[in-house]
């Protein structure tokens, strides 16, 4: 079930007040037992089979979770915590990586004239596995370092891995943040109503108008065929590309917050304005918070962090950023972007150190930060070439014909010129935007704000591409 | 990668400086705006029976969309019209 489709809204429709009478009718638990019927079932329109994946995936880190509790001895607790991460990698290596590694090792084999094979196994893809199988490894990982005080039980395990808004897509939802949500009912007079609706809407907005046009009229033509079009064209569908994994993410991400918002639960911020960065650790700090911060509390500080000299620093910084591409998807092309970031940031933070008194990021003069951010922002755009293209020969393409500057233009309008430059300026307005309208919403009556909410979602339907597209980070 | 922030994750960030208000206000808010798109967007609601599995319940709400699409393209002069036409039978 995608997010911004008429099934959608009768499904949150349906749910939502049954489980606000719950609620209100003190049942807590019958509360979580209908959110988690409601996400298994919202999880079983792409596959009912792959749902048990899911299942069985909760129940496994459950199980772990039970075992660190009960554990009084360190080495035991660590052997859980060990088989518990081992075992989710495991599950995630094999449906996400099996093909691509038995592909690969089968090439090198044949090119050694070695006679044997792995044989290849046609796996599906469980939708949102790269999600739930981190938010299980934070489950017992926060639970072994004592960020979450006790082992919950297993329907809060489950509410929390399985929970709908951010069960395919994210965001990452860290255990110790969201399982003490649970441990009361949330408060039908205290809930988030003015920042649900604005993000859901702006989400909307952001998905069907903004990200849809760009990828069907502009960016998914200039990969497909990067030699038929001139440096204009792909130049415009670099940036085009960026606007929309942008638009389009961060949509997902917006709706889940706003959707969870309504129903009483908090998620983490997962975008702040990311083209605004004047530095690469700045954009990551702006960029999929929510893996970012999983990347660096889980593996980049675990690994060392900055904590054993400037070489061990660098590695660590590729290492967590190539491990970072190949979470997205098993290619070279993953592999390649999360190499040029990690190499980035370890040149930056090379540089940063010489140049001490450069001072951070905000604190510069602003012709300054007005060449940082734009220096920032390009060499983003250069690693959403390999991100976006099928293949590393696709993406070398592209690069090369963006030197061929004879060919006229034959995909840029100025309709999409202005979705580009939308995107890139709504970076730079106020970072209190929703305060602002949060202050006009309380000024307004009820009924009109749901008139207004009609009216929003009347013209963004008019405006709008395809709104049953699917949001890009579903295959990750 | 950031350096780590002594922020608490799971955030109030994005509540900050924002009233709450009771849930019940989001069901003013949805059944106007529902009320809103199904007067203005009947055709929607028409082209999502026509994607629904075939079955006869599906059968039978395709047939009520449609109706309801219908009824919803009536102008007001027609709507004007058939009131007329109906008061016409009644003073018979």
């Amino acid at each position: 079930m995608v997010f911004p489709t008429l099934n959608f809204l009768l499904f949150y429709l349906a749910l939502w007040p049954t489980a606000w009478a719950l609620v209100r009718a003190g049942r807590h638990n019958l509360h979580k037992l209908a959110i988690i019927a409601a996400s298994y079932f919202f999880y079983a329109f792409w596959s009912w089979k792959l749902a048990f994946v899911l299942l069985g995936s909760v129940i496994f880190n459950w199980g772990i979770g039970r075992l660190i509790g009960l554990a009084k001895r360190s080495a035991l607790r660590r052997a859980a915590l060990s088989l518990g991460v081992a075992a989710n990698l495991a599950l995630l290596g094999f449906f996400k990586y099996y093909g691509w590694f038995s592909e690969e090792l089968n090439a090198l084999l044949a090119s050694l004239e070695v006679g044997r094979e792995l044989p290849l196994l046609e796996i599906v893809l469980p939708i949102g596995i790269s999600f739930y199988t981190f938010q299980g490894i934070s489950y017992i990982v926060d639970l072994f370092r004592g960020d979450l005080d006790r082992p919950r039980p297993l329907i809060d395990v489950m509410f929390f891995i399985s929970f709908f808004p951010h069960l395919v897509a994210g965001p990452i939802v860290r255990a110790a943040s969201f399982l003490p949500q649970l441990e009361r009912p949330p408060d039908p007079c205290r809930v988030f109503v003015s920042l649900g609706v604005l993000l859901i809407v702006w989400g909307v907005f952001k998905k069907a108008v903004v990200a849809n046009w760009l990828a069907v009229s502009l960016v998914d033509k200039a990969f497909f065929d990067p030699q038929a079009y001139g440096a204009v064209d792909l130049l415009a569908a670099v940036y085009g590309y960026a606007v929309q994994i942008y638009c389009d993410f961060s949509a997902y991400s917006d709706i889940a917050i706003g959707v969870a918002a309504l129903l009483g639960y908090r998620f983490q911020r997962n975008f702040n304005q990311p083209y605004r960065a004047e530095t690469l650790a700045d954009f990551w700090r702006r960029w999929h918070m929510s893996l970012s911060s999983w990347l660096r509390d889980y593996l980049y500080i675990p690994l060392g962090g900055n904590r054993h000299g400037r070489i061990r620093t660098y590695a660590n910084l590729l290492l967590t950023m190539v491990l970072g591409g190949i979470w997205h998807g098993a290619a070279w092309k993953f592999v390649i972007w999360g190499a040029l970031h990690g190499g980035a940031l370890a040149a930056e933070r090379m540089a940063s150190g010489r140049n001490g008194a450069a001072g951070p990021p905000g604190t510069r003069p602003p012709w300054r930060r007005a060449l940082a951010i734009l220096l920032t922002f390009h060499f983003v755009c250069l690693c959403w070439i390999f991100f976006r293209a099928d293949n590393t020969g696709r993406a070398l393409d592209v690069l090369t014909a963006l030197g061929n500057w004879s060919q006229p233009s034959s995909l840029l309008t100025p309709f999409l010129a202005s979705l580009i430059a939308f995107g890139l300026a709504i970076q730079f307005t106020s970072p209190d935007l929703l305060q602002q309208l949060d202050r006009i919403y309380h000024r307004i009556p009820t009924w009109a704000v749901g008139v207004l909410t009609g009216i929003a979602l009347l013209l963004i339907e008019i405006v709008g591409g395809d709104s049953s597209a699917p949001f890009i980070y579903f295959q990750f | 990668m950031p350096e780590p922030v002594n922020e608490p994750l799971g955030t109030l960030d994005l509540e900050r400086g924002m009233r709450p208000s009771p849930a019940s206000t989001f069901r003013t808010i949805a059944l106007n705006a529902v009320l809103l798109l199904l007067l203005f967007n009947s055709e929607g609601l028409v082209q999502w029976t026509q994607r629904l599995p075939s079955s006869p319940a599906s059968a039978w709400i395709a047939e009520r969309a449609a109706d309801w699409n219908r009824m919803m393209h009536v102008s007001p002069a027609e709507m004007f019209e058939s009131v007329r036409n109906l008061l016409k039978v009644e003073q018979r």
